[in-house]
């Protein structure tokens, strides 16, 4: 298998590695949010499966239980989870991190695993929205917390040594998607923004011992002297805004040679950031809690963060730099409230104030009508030609 | 040199061939069930004027949303860019255009070079668009440039509630249904696709002078109502507004032969 097969696991929602997974009876816990302490599931031997969209085609059955002014990206997901493509989960984690991801739980609780023959087990948790002390220690509870109760649904015993170790594959995992996004920053990029969202989008598909072997693999071809890259880059584009997880739309993007350098989304390059957005010093590091929590929370790029506005500004300035951007394409799921206030004041900031230049685009989690969507981000690159 | 544009819209395809800077030919077709097939039948209408053929035209420049399916053009562009530089040659001193499509819906602004500044353009929805009022001249048994020579003669125009497309065909209905006057029914109609238009003008800094391009600069009781709304006066181009996308990606042609 070559190395960049691994991102033909981004198409499939059953990769080859999780039915194998699957087929030797181990356990599968599904989640939808970065803030998710996988590490914890990672630990108490499951594969921790980041839920997503892939291959849904229309809303036809998660009408009946999500209204029209719901997000269509976790509509999505949730006609799939009823068209049975989920089944392979043996539980699921939410927390409150977005409304709308929040109400799967309601609907696993009082619908889902009532009307079902095999129920899966539920978890949530309840984690802060602000940057300070109380927040750091709110969140160590949870955790201890959710440790607990993932030890007694599902029988299991998680020590700390086994934290401990989950905590350096994670760390190195991060490390490679780090130098991944190296490679996209070149003058000459050596991948697109479409395979560096497949990457993500595998990585957070398969254990991390999996993806950490394959990542390797990938940067040793993207190494190569003779390995791809993009020249005549036409545009450098960031693209900021809610969850996607569909490759479709950033080929829309990059179709007319555009490529999109860096993402900062939550499928994607928040994994690998580089350096604390924010850290609470008056905490024991030995704590084997420590790098998830800073991880989940201190890391935590989410517009769900009230007081890490600044902090985030601070970022994408900074990422502006290091990638040489020339325009940002600012995307917002219909109805995400998160991304909703928070794109309004990044469109303010950096255009008026900062001078990049920036494209908003409101989309619907389906691509219906991308000819609208083309014309938009053709205009908007014979504006950044001209300017 | 000879020069070509043209630009393959939702319910229209125009071209327009210049010699130099002169615009010498033009045409304007409904399209047919596909756009390669727009392209082509414009394209040989518009040199049917003209005497040359395909092979003598320098460059061509393609635009629309049905750009990347024409077949002989040498580029393509946005109809945003074009739209611009085509209102910008008849008049230098515009600076803003509103064009109102078939589907869509756009608001450019451009700079002293006839260059694209910043645009917005319609999320998915016929509201706001040719489409709208198409569906809206139906109901009321008019022909579509009929809906707004008739709105003129209204003293008592009705108000539409609704923004949506759909939701507006009942409330019609229900005006029809009243015995109210057709003339009082185009006049809401207009002025309620010029509210939605206007909206859109006030989501980007726009400078003066403002002219409106596209099929829908056609319906005088739109135009008069967004100047209302807008309080501004549009300039009026001198050829067809349905032109000026396909003007535009002549103009561009020019500059990239």
């Amino acid at each position: 298998m070559s190395a960049t097969n691994f991102l033909d696991f981004s198409s499939l929602l059953r990769n080859a590695h999780l039915t194998e997974w699957i087929q030797n009876h181990k356990k599968v816990i599904g989640f939808y949010c970065s803030s998710i302490p996988e590490e914890i599931i990672h630990a108490a031997g499951m594969l921790p499966y980041r839920i997503r969209a892939t291959n849904n085609l229309n809303y036809n059955l998660a009408d009946s239980l999500l209204s029209q002014f719901n997000c269509s990206y976790v509509k999505s997901t949730l006609n799939l989870i009823m068209e049975d493509k989920y089944n392979f989960l043996n539980g699921i984690v939410i927390a409150n991190t977005c409304d709308h991801v929040r109400r799967m739980y309601d609907i696993y609780k009082h619908k889902l695993n009532k009307n079902s023959q095999n129920p899966i087990a539920l978890f949530f948790l309840s984690l802060p929205h602000l940057f300070d002390e109380n927040g750091w220690l709110w969140v160590r509870e949870e955790l201890k917390l959710f440790q607990e109760q993932l030890s007694r649904n599902l029988n299991i015993e998680i020590d700390e040594r086994k934290i401990q170790e989950t905590n350096h594959l994670y760390k190195r995992n991060q490390e490679l998607i780090r130098k991944i996004m190296e490679f996209r920053i070149l003058p000459e990029p050596k991948l697109n923004g479409v395979d560096f969202l497949k990457i993500s989008i595998a990585n957070s598909s398969v254990r991390k011992e999996y993806a950490n072997e394959k990542l390797e693999q990938l940067i040793m071809y993207y190494q190569q002297d003779e390995g791809p890259k993009i020249e005549n880059v036409r545009a450098r584009l960031m693209l900021l805004g809610s969850s996607i997880d569909n490759p479709a739309f950033i080929q829309i993007l990059e179709h007319h040679g555009a490529i999109v350098v860096s993402d900062l989304l939550c499928t994607s390059e928040r994994w690998g950031l580089k350096d604390p957005l924010w850290h609470y010093d008056n905490w024991n590091s030995e704590d084997p809690y420590y790098p998830i929590i800073q991880r989940i929370y201190g890391d935590c790029f989410c517009p769900r963060i009230m007081n890490g506005h600044s902090l985030r500004m601070n970022l994408i300035k900074q990422r502006i730099k290091e990638a040489k951007i020339d325009g940002i394409i600012l995307q917002r799921l219909e109805f995400c409230d998160l991304h909703g206030c928070e794109n309004m004041l990044i469109q303010q900031e950096m255009e008026e104030i900062n001078g990049t230049p920036i494209l908003s685009i409101d989309r619907e989690y389906l691509l219906g009508d991308t000819g609208r969507l083309r014309t938009r981000v053709e205009a908007f690159l014979e504006r950044l030609e001209r300017s | 040199m000879l020069y070509a544009g043209i630009d393959i819209g939702s319910l229209t395809g125009k071209a327009v061939i210049m010699k130099d800077d002169d615009l010498i030919s033009s045409s304007i077709i409904q399209v047919k069930r596909n756009p390669v097939l727009t392209s082509e039948l414009v394209y040989t209408d518009a040199l049917s004027k003209t005497g040359f053929t395909p092979d003598e035209i320098d460059y061509c420049v393609g635009t629309g949303y049905g750009r990347e399916r024409i077949p002989y053009i040498n580029k393509s562009l946005s109809e945003i860019s074009c739209h611009g530089r085509g209102a910008f040659f008849l008049n230098n001193a515009i600076r803003s255009i509103i064009d109102v499509g078939g589907q869509d819906c756009k608001v450019i602004s451009i700079d002293e070079y006839g260059e694209l500044v910043d645009f917005r353009m319609n999320e998915k929805c016929a509201a706001g668009t040719g489409r709208y009022l198409e569906i809206m001249a139906d109901l009321l048994g008019l022909a579509l440039p009929e809906l707004g020579a008739i709105s003129l003669k209204s003293k008592t125009p009705i108000s539409l509630s609704s923004e949506c497309s759909i939701y507006a065909q009942s409330e019609v209905l229900n005006y029809i249904s009243r015995k109210i006057k057709k003339a009082d029914i185009a006049a809401g109609i207009n002025h309620a696709m010029a509210q939605r238009v206007h909206k859109m003008t006030e989501k980007i800094n726009l400078q003066p002078k403002f002219t409106i391009t596209g099929g829908v600069a056609k319906n005088v009781g739109v135009v008069k109502a967004l100047e209302r709304l807008m309080k501004v006066e549009f300039q009026s181009l001198s050829i067809d507004s349905q032109l000026i996308g396909a003007l535009g990606a002549a103009i561009f042609a020019k500059s990239y032969w």
